[in-house]
């Protein structure tokens, strides 16, 4: 028989099963599917010490894919080595079974990561034995989309997916609201979600989904080093080879149950740069900050109502009834990334859960002003106490009473710096004065009575320099400049005003003195300009431009600079086609004024890659260079829409499942029998398992014509035409039947 | 009851029904001998592959997959075989001013050490050429497994050959590999291959 007749009597009968199987398969539920997708999505993250021949568990993690490559997305506490998890392997098990504890299947790396935020991205690279993953032969892998985290809402019903249990239990999901947003002085309107959500410390690096099942945060926690009573721990190998696995082994930690999330809003460019391949090299030139030496201190605890900038509006002792925001403020000293920090709120000396934050990492550098609160959030009447605790120590408190009526009391707020114009008007930014003999400040001032005791404190590096007492000669509201003129000028670097009244502090400040004047903003950086080149060497030689050709080796940004002291904390962000991807935040810690300071992003793609330099959240300079055609490849994989086709390929006289048998789904342009066997023609392929079982893992897309061939020894082929599915159809099932010839 | 028994009288053919008889059984035999043949021409049937950039043309099976997408010049392979599919790949790389046939093959072979299950070198040996010039061969198995980690995938050792030869400061590798139980009769195949190849 002519094969050709043989394949169109055989296509005729699996085409009808296809469409059978299919029809019924689309009945199951969207919505139980799209939570089956995010299980899948959920890995579990085993960090281990290189121990010998063998691997000792260090940390557990929950992990969540959110690329068809591979990019995982989890909590850096962890997975960055440091000083409690200290191994130097990650092992990722995958969901192959929903009803079943994780596999282990492959090894990742660490992509980028940042530890203030706890948020890590990590990449499979590796099989399991720790070789390569050849290049093209990692499948594409479930994942989920990632939403946006700035449209949740308090109330919004969320859910949250882990691992319960250290890797021997199934993926479980905890359902839970929102119940309150937490804000630190880190860029977005929100730091961290709170939930009354039941979650488990082995789910900290997780996922939680909005109702759509899109990733809108990473639940975190911070277990306490080295304090096993103090936080949940688990011993799972025997460390001391004692032949036992004991409590005198290490144990791994897991942590409390969790109750903060945080924004994936937050991670954003930390995503994008992965997902991207970017990554830019900014320690060129640049010595690293060394970790504080002397123990963590807390001091100077006040609450605000408002925040202005990154600073107090105002100094309060109480606040009235139906107060919405409330800010706790304080100082601190000798912080880093390892510092465990906790906010512990009583009302009426019952614990608050919704505006306490649990152990969690810390994100605000070495030292300067903090705050942490909530606003356009209802808190209820009562006498409220604030305690900070760092590595499970209390180190200070602060009372505040909230009910009654608003009084009109006496304050200061709003204090702004800069300098003054010829028309006697102050003028800058606010926050930042450059180099000079005087600086302003300007401030409200409500409900003064004439004649009422006031006092300015000036203090520069944080020792005071200039101090101002005085009976109270203006009005009673309004607002007042004062100003300070330092013997010696303006040096560059940290100042703070604090504002008295009747010996209370009222209103209090900091500013920077940094770069020369300039208009408007001072002149701290210039020269701002992009190269390609080879060599940091040879980027400092070589011309700038504004456009590239695609496939430079290395986008080198050089700046210069001027009178920006140590310490300063300064930013640099990059972005490509106006998203950002890489965000430097550190104390600055080169020269005083020098030339050339550089940045490299080797092998950049095309886009529109632009670079901006600020000193405390404020733009000073930027520029944009153009690379290629100036926009970003499409990442053809990045849709998550389409059809998981999963199935069984089986011997029609045996039902048993074929193994080792591949499935070629042929592309909509062509139907079966142009198929001509070239892999241009070819959308997917797939190869069944000893079972006979199959899946196309990459969606396949909606409401498109596919066609099949398979073509199997000792089996008459078989082949289908017109094979699509609709919109409703998330998850296909099918069975195919081979007939031996 | 009784029952009678004897011989049916003995049944005379006709040199008609002789000649049916015979015209029958050449028929079957011709069948078969075309089926054979129509077999063996479904089996041998070749497509050319043919890449003026590279300067590279060779006939191989007829319903191989080929694939130009990957780093090599061309890859093919046998989709319908169970198993590892057996895998002819031809690609060129380039040779330093002091690199010998030898030194490319160990580089594919640290290469190949990151990605390939228990890869190991069987060993090297000259390979004669349609155009009777000299080549290096490199014989080397590797274990191949499933790719998906979502099913129970099974692993499959495979025998793989290496055909290097330098010519015009570019190398090209010919590799073969096939499931280590079908090595040799694959093997042919390749053969067939290599004498089709034109570079």
């Amino acid at each position: 028989m002519n094969p050709r007749a043989l394949k169109t009597g055989a296509s005729v009968s699996i085409a009808v099963l296809l469409f059978l199987l299919l029809a019924l398969s689309s009945a199951q539920g969207s919505l139980d599917l799209g939570l089956e997708r995010i299980k899948r999505a959920t890995v579990f993250v085993y960090q281990a010490e290189t121990a010998g021949n063998s691997l000792i568990v260090t940390c557990i993690s929950t992990g969540t894919l959110i690329s068809a490559d591979g990019l995982i997305i989890t909590k850096a506490n962890g997975v960055v080595p440091s000083q409690q998890c200290n191994g130097d392997n990650l092992i990722v098990s995958l969901n192959v079974d929903l009803a079943e504890p994780p596999i282990p299947k492959y090894r990742a790396d660490i992509v980028t990561h940042d530890a203030g935020l706890d948020i890590a991205l990590l990449r499979i690279a590796r099989e399991l034995d720790g070789r390569l993953v050849a290049q093209g032969e990692l499948p594409v892998l479930p994942f989920v989309a990632v939403g946006n985290s700035d449209d949740v809402a308090i109330d919004d019903n969320l859910i949250v997916m882990g691992y319960p249990d250290i890797g021997n239990g199934p993926v479980a999901f905890s359902r839970g609201t929102v119940t309150a947003f937490l804000k630190e002085p880190l860029t977005g309107s929100r730091t961290w979600f709170k939930t009354r959500a039941e979650i488990p410390g082995t789910m900290a690096g997780g996922g939680a989904y909005n109702t759509a099942g899109e990733l809108i945060g990473i639940p975190t926690n911070a277990p306490l080093a080295g304090s096993a009573a103090a936080s949940n721990c688990r011993y799972l190998n025997d460390t001391n080879s004692d032949g036992l696995v004991n409590s005198s082994d290490r144990c791994v930690p897991t942590g409390d149950f969790i109750s903060t999330i945080r924004p994936i809003a937050l991670a954003q460019h930390l995503i994008r740069g992965a997902r991207l391949g970017l990554n830019v090299d900014a320690t060129l030139g640049v010595r690293e900050a060394e970790p504080p030496r002397n123990p963590p201190l807390v001091s100077r605890l006040f609450v605000a109502p408002s925040v202005r900038g990154a600073m107090p509006s105002t100094v309060v002792g109480s606040l009235p009834s139906n107060t919405r925001n409330l800010y706790l403020f304080f100082d601190y000293d000798n912080f880093s990334a390892e510092t465990v920090y906790e906010l512990r709120v009583t009302r009426d000396g019952i614990p608050d859960t919704t505006f306490s934050l649990p152990p969690v990492r810390w994100s605000g550098g070495e030292r300067g002003l903090w705050y942490i609160g909530a606003r356009e959030q209802a808190w209820a009447n009562g006498a409220y106490e604030f305690t900070l605790l760092v590595n499970g120590a209390g180190v200070g408190a602060q009372k505040i009473i909230i009910g009654g009526g608003a009084e009109d009391r006496a304050h200061f707020s709003d204090i702004v710096f800069g300098t003054l114009d010829q028309a006697g008007n102050l003028i800058g930014n606010g926050s930042i004065v450059p180099l000079g003999n005087i600086a302003f400040a300007r401030f409200l001032h409500a409900n003064m009575a004439a004649g009422r005791p006031w006092s300015a404190i000036w203090y520069y590096a944080g020792a005071e320099f200039a101090r101002t007492s005085d009976a109270w000669s203006d009005d009673a509201f309004g607002s007042k400049v004062i100003s300070v003129d330092p013997a010696g000028g303006l040096l560059p670097g940290e100042y703070r005003l604090e504002l008295y009244l009747d010996g209370a502090l009222s209103a209090t400040s900091d500013f920077y003195v940094a770069g020369e004047q300039g208009s408007p903003l001072p002149r701290i950086f210039s020269n701002l300009r992009f190269t390609s080149a080879d060599s940091l060497a040879e980027a400092r030689n070589g011309s700038s431009a504004s456009s590239y050709p695609s496939s430079i080796p290395a986008l080198f940004a050089l700046f210069d600079w001027q009178r920006i002291t140590a310490g300063t904390p300064w930013t640099a962000s990059w972005l490509v086609d106006d998203q950002e991807f890489f965000r430097y935040t550190q104390p600055w810690l080169a020269q005083e004024s020098g030339t050339d300071f550089a940045f490299v992003l080797p092998d950049p793609p095309d886009g529109n890659y632009q670079l901006q330099l600020l000193v405390n959240e404020l733009l000073l300079l930027e520029q944009s260079a153009v690379v290629g055609i100036g926009q970003l490849p499409i990442d053809r994989f990045a849709e998550i829409q389409g059809t998981i086709l999963t199935g069984r390929v089986i011997d029609a006289a045996t039902q048993q499942g074929i193994p080792s048998l591949t499935i070629v789904l042929i592309s909509e342009n062509f139907d079966a029998s142009e198929f001509v066997w070239n892999q241009e023609q070819v959308v997917a392929l797939a190869t069944t398992d000893r079972n006979g079982e199959f899946q196309f893992a990459r969606p396949l897309a909606f409401d498109t014509p596919y066609s099949v061939v398979i073509e199997a020894e000792g089996y008459i082929p078989n082949f289908a035409d017109v094979f699509d599915f609709d919109p409703n159809q998330t998850s296909v099932d099918i069975t195919i039947e081979m007939v031996r010839g | 009851m009784a029952f009678e028994t004897g011989r049916s009288p003995a049944v005379q053919i006709t040199p008609r029904q002789r000649w049916s008889i015979a015209f029958s059984y050449m028929l079957i035999v011709i069948g078969l001998l075309l089926g054979v043949n129509q077999r063996d021409s479904l089996l041998n049937q070749t497509s050319l592959y043919s890449n003026n950039t590279a300067g590279i043309s060779a006939s191989y099976p007829a319903r191989w997959l080929l694939d130009e997408s990957q780093d090599n010049v061309f890859r093919i392979r046998d989709m319908s075989h169970l198993g590892f599919k057996t895998t002819i790949e031809v690609r060129s790389l380039p040779v330093g001013a002091d690199g010998a046939e030898r030194n490319l093959l160990d580089h594919l072979s640290l290469q190949r050490s990151q990605v390939f299950i228990d890869y190991s070198v069987l060993g090297y040996d000259t390979f004669r050429l349609p155009d009777d010039s000299q080549a290096v061969s490199m014989a080397y198995t590797f274990v191949s497994r499933h790719a998906s980690p979502f099913l129970e995938g099974v692993s499959s050792v495979v025998n793989g050959l290496d055909i290097l030869t330098i010519r015009r400061g570019q190398a090209l590798v010919v590799s073969f590999r096939a499931e280590s139980s079908q090595y040799e009769r694959e093997l042919q195949t390749f053969y067939r291959f290599i004498e089709t190849l034109e570079f």
